[in-house]
């Protein structure tokens, strides 16, 4: 089963391949661990949203 | 897999509706990091005020932004209201009364300095903000101007009203 930071990963590298702002997006990826419980499953449901959004 | 459809209007307004719901996380972020880091080191500060002062970075310039800016604006505001906090953990009550954030932020010199200070105040005054920190600075460092322009306006909000920052320096005594 993937992790919360596992799952962030691919859906990372599925939008910056999309032509989403790679910076800030690694950004993200390098504070995950800083962020609460909360603040992580905030970022992923953002997250798995636009790319739902962008690829359906 | 392709894209659902080619960068165009379409993209690139989706991508600053889920961008600025990012900022708001960031924001958010920063507000209980500045808040812990406040508690921790400067007891005699408004944290709630600080804390708000930090993520203000969305509305300093007083003109719309869009997802982009308002995300880089949260981190550069952040980051500087961190180094605030950071600079006056372990000052006495006067000192911390003499060092308002607007003579703070105009004295600050940038440039790699800034960074390398920043990190220095974190490892010894709070390690377990280093390493956002060092992220945070990574992410921002490159976008010179726009600091310059976040600074402005702190300085200019900070010297419009005093307020924001309250110390209390009756508990910090």
């Amino acid at each position: 089963m993937n992790t919360r930071k596992e799952k962030i990963h691919e859906i990372i590298e599925k939008l910056i391949a999309i032509h989403e702002d790679a910076a800030e997006l690694r950004y993200w990826e390098s504070i995950f661990d800083e962020l609460s419980e909360s603040e992580q499953e905030k970022l992923l449901d953002i997250l798995e949203k636009e790319l739902a959004t962008l690829n359906p | 897999m392709m894209p659902a459809f080619e960068t165009g209007t379409e993209t690139e307004t989706t991508m600053e509706d889920f961008r600025t719901e990012r900022a708001d996380l960031l924001k958010r972020v920063i507000n209980r990091k500045t808040a812990e880091a406040a508690l921790l080191l400067t007891p005699g500060v408004d944290v709630v005020a600080l804390a708000a002062f930090a993520a203000r970075g969305e509305t300093l310039a007083g003109k719309e932004l869009d997802g982009r800016e308002r995300l880089n604006y949260a981190a550069i505001a952040g980051f500087l209201g961190m180094f605030y906090v950071l600079g006056l953990s372990g000052m006495q009550k006067e000192a911390m009364a003499a060092r308002g954030v607007a003579a703070t932020l105009a004295t600050i010199e940038f440039g790699p300095d800034l960074f390398e200070k920043t990190a220095e105040l974190a490892q010894e005054r709070m390690p377990s903000a280093v390493s956002f920190l060092e992220k945070t600075g990574d992410f921002i460092k490159d976008k010179q101007s726009l600091i310059e322009d976040v600074r402005r306006s702190m300085i200019e909000i900070a010297t419009n009203d005093p307020g924001l920052i309250s110390l209390n320096l009756d508990e910090h005594a």
